[in-house]
């Protein structure tokens, strides 16, 4: 289960605060849709459960975020990786290695797992999101959708109880979609919990909770 | 030759271009010179074209460093000339080693250059160093050739509004050029900023036991290489402390 209780965000710049008690709860398999116009806070709520902020965006943030009566605030936010996955919208922000598999490992091998449990790992988000069609593919040089679906593919590796994604479908053809829309199945009806801005209204209706922002 | 264990490759570049900084006589410095350029091509492929395409750009440089030993050092024996424009057999000798040390280390670069991120990871984690070495080095090596690439990206855009550079004043083609450098500059530190919370996301420098997918174990090819520059290095101290 998520908590966040009492959220408060006020930027520096800035003279009113972007949250103020903002509080909700998700249960395992819940999906939390996020909406809203720009600049209404839908990333800054991702980055403030992630740990960006206000640990490398310097905010004012206060608020409990509890994920399974584990409290995040004090966990640095390399550690974050054992229990959430985060999509950053632009996928060249989290593309470094010159291959497919290394990115789909790098967080497994940070995380101590064996070989063979990253083998299987990577074999099945491989086959969830269609890497192989560009596995030999240096992934810099993919198209946006292809590294977007990279960036899904190595969360999905992650295998984590939380997941935050920033517009997930942006640059994905209509085929894509269909991959991403079974992997969230998928993950709901195993009891992840996924935190999700997206202008995909056919995606949004996988929601259990819709939270506007804007209003 | 790709048989070799990275951190084989790696040592072998130090290995060169140490003897490139520290060798003085001419005869050692062409043999290092030598097999430095053996290395590469037995590493890579024995490209000539490809090898003069790329130390031709060198050569103003390498006519600039004759001119100016032969000029200014007035030592040795004279070899040709009188007054100002004599040669001396030291003056030479520099000119010669000096662009044999440039030749030597930008081919051990080119061998560096051939690495990727996970042979630098599988090099260090030998040594049992922590990946951020592998990743700060490997960023190092390869940020210039990126921010060259972005470079010459901007001047494409540059040339299809239509501006040709060629036919613009040289003073405007410094501007252009200056414009392009600074702000492909200014984003690859932002984005360094944003990519370094990317990689934090995923678990880099977090505590407890890392493993790695990717295993390299060293092989007889490495012994073979180790024992070989054991010998030369043994020779050429034997060589100039007898």
């Amino acid at each position: 289960m998520l908590q966040v209780q009492n959220l408060y965000l006020h930027y520096p710049d800035q003279t009113e605060p972007l949250f103020e008690n903002l509080s909700f709860q998700l249960q395992e398999g819940n999906l939390l849709w996020l909406k809203g116009p720009n600049g209404c806070g839908k990333t800054s709520l991702l980055n403030c459960i992630s740990g960006i902020i206000p640990q490398r965006i310097k905010a004012e943030c206060s608020g409990t975020i509890r994920l399974n009566d584990l409290d995040l605030n004090p966990i640095p936010i390399n550690e974050r990786f054992r229990y959430l996955a985060y999509q950053i919208s632009d996928p060249d922000n989290q593309i470094f290695f010159p291959r497919v598999e290394k990115e789909l490992s790098f967080a497994l091998e940070n995380a101590g797992l064996t070989i063979p449990q990253m083998k299987e790992r990577i074999s099945k988000a491989t086959e969830e999101f269609g890497l192989q069609d560009f596995w030999e593919t240096e992934p810099g040089k993919l198209s946006r959708g292809q590294k977007q679906l990279l960036v899904l593919a190595f969360c999905a590796a992650q295998d984590t109880p939380l997941y935050l994604l920033d517009e997930p479908t942006s640059a994905l053809s209509n085929e894509s979609i269909l991959k991403v829309q079974n992997w969230l199945k998928n993950i709901l009806s195993k009891g992840k919990i996924v935190i999700m801005v997206e202008h995909n209204y056919e995606l949004g209706s996988l929601a259990t909770q819709i939270l506007d922002l804007g209003k | 030759m790709t048989k070799l264990h990275p951190l084989s490759l790696i040592l072998a570049a130090l290995w060169f271009s140490t003897a490139a900084i520290f060798v003085p006589q001419l005869t050692w410095l062409t043999f290092a010179f030598l097999l430095c350029a053996i290395f590469r091509g037995l590493l890579t492929v024995f490209n000539l074209q490809l090898w003069w395409k790329q130390i031709k750009k060198m050569i103003p440089l390498f006519i600039a460093i004759i001119i100016i030993q032969l000029l200014f050092t007035k030592k040795g024996n004279l070899l040709w000339g009188k007054s100002w424009y004599a040669i001396y057999s030291v003056g030479l000798h520099r000119s010669i080693a000096v662009n044999l040390r440039l030749l030597i280390l930008f081919f051990s670069a080119q061998i560096l250059l051939i690495l990727n991120y996970e042979d630098f990871d599988i090099a260090f984690s030998a040594l049992h160093l922590p990946e951020e070495f592998a990743f700060m080095i490997f960023y190092t090596i390869h940020i210039i050739p990126s921010a060259g690439e972005q470079i010459q990206h901007s001047l494409q855009l540059v040339k299809f509004r239509g501006i040709n550079m060629r036919k613009l004043p040289v003073k405007s083609q410094l501007n252009i050029y200056r414009n392009i450098s600074l702000s492909v500059l200014a984003e690859v530190l932002s984005r360094s900023a944003v990519q370094a919370i990317a990689l934090d996301l995923r678990g880099f420098r977090s505590a407890g036991k890392h493993t790695h997918l990717l295993q390299k174990k060293f092989s007889l090819y490495d012994i073979i290489f180790y024992l070989f520059i054991t010998v030369i290095t043994l020779l050429y101290l034997f060589s100039i402390l007898t």
